[in-house]
């Protein structure tokens, strides 16, 4: 007998912190199975946990191997961050985060994840499971 | 099913980068057992396994992702066991780890890891005893112009069954029929995260392909046991 259920899976990144991607894309389909729930509801709460337990425990910098664009820098500097790198490098902020992290206020640190969007992507697939 | 707890051992998501490692989000469920303590032995016992092997500070990009305590109160931390600490910096006390450690008590090297509070590797965390499964998933290998690569972690989940038995057949069954269709004129790269050398900073490299199946243990198929939330049968 099976059944479907609703599986909560990661995106699967690679050693240095990338999404896992090849010469044809940025994303193999890769993903890491976590968690089984019989709705997509308590799936999708899941979702939400995981997302914010990640923002709140990670460097953000580490998904974000480009360059820190201008927008974003300015808006950084409007939220008064202590010691905010002049450059570009997102070596540099990545430093810089883990440097900070720990002074900052929760709403610095939620309004510096926004500028990242759906970067940390947990989501949720259908999958057929055998009782 | 039992609604009796089992003690989960899980192992945290270090990664390499570079010639350090970071903490990225996500967990690997490893093992369980009935009991906390079998559990914690379990955890203390690869706890233990890495921190042989490992620098922890090459763990994290600045000294907050390795501890708590910030970088003075340390030095008299370490200074507390008769150890001298080296110049500030991470590169300094990686250095000073490397060249001493072997040379230290196990006593003095157990108090460095235990100032270094966010350097832990594992943890076990409480489930009900009937909130598993097992999930057969394809390995996503790729070809690169040089060897086929698996990727770091994951796949694609082809199904899921509650007892490993079904879950390890199926796996079975899928793997001879895939590795039957194995285009074997290429090298096959074994690096794969949740290999049993983790974690090491590897240099990468192509193999044949029974050097790759059969004796390093990459896989196109595995079982991955994963957690069953609320609400299911």
């Amino acid at each position: 007998v099976s059944r479907t259920m609703f599986l909560v899976v990661r995106r699967a990144v690679q050693d240095d912190g990338a999404g896992c991607g090849d010469q044809g894309g940025p994303d193999t389909g890769s993903r890491v199975p976590l968690r089984l729930f019989a709705s997509r509801e308590a799936a999708e709460r899941r979702v939400a946990e995981l997302t914010a337990e990640a923002r709140r425990t990670m460097n953000p910098f580490h998904l974000n191997d480009y360059e820190v664009p201008d927008p974003i820098r300015k808006y950084l500097k409007k939220l008064r961050l202590s010691a905010c790198p002049k450059e570009q490098w997102a070596e540099q902020w990545e430093e810089w985060w883990d440097r900070c992290a720990d002074e900052m206020t929760d709403d610095q640190r939620a309004a510096v994840w926004a500028m990242f969007g759906a970067l940390v992507p947990y989501e949720v697939i259908e999958i057929e499971v055998d009782e | 099913m039992s609604d009796a707890s089992r003690f989960v051992v899980r192992r945290l998501n270090w990664r390499p980068a570079g010639d350090r490692f970071i903490r990225l989000p996500g967990e690997t469920r490893l093992t369980s057992f009935d009991s906390f303590d079998a559990a914690e032995a379990d955890r203390a016992a690869r706890e233990s396994e890495v921190r042989d092997r490992v620098n922890p500070f090459r763990c994290g990009t600045a000294w907050h992702a390795l501890t708590t305590i910030p970088e003075p109160m340390f030095r008299d931390w370490v200074a507390d066991v008769g150890l001298t600490p080296p110049g500030g910096g991470l590169d300094p006390w990686a250095a000073w780890w490397a060249e001493g450690h072997a040379n230290w008590t196990a006593e003095q090297r157990w108090h460095v890891w235990a100032g270094l509070n966010r350097v832990r590797f594992f943890e076990v965390i409480e489930r009900p005893a009937s909130a598993v499964a097992f999930a057969v998933v394809r390995v996503m290998w790729q070809y690169n112009d040089q060897y086929y690569e698996p990727g770091s972690e994951g796949g694609l989940t082809v199904r899921a069954y509650r007892t490993r038995d079904r879950a390890e057949a199926e796996c079975r069954r899928l793997e001879e029929q895939a590795r039957r269709e194995w285009d074997a004129r290429h090298f096959a790269e074994t690096w794969r995260w949740e290999l049993d050398s983790w974690p090491a900073l590897h240099e990468e490299g192509g193999f044949e392909e029974d050097e790759a199946f059969d004796r390093r243990g990459a896989r196109l198929y595995e079982v991955v046991e994963v957690d069953v939330g609320e609400g299911a049968p």
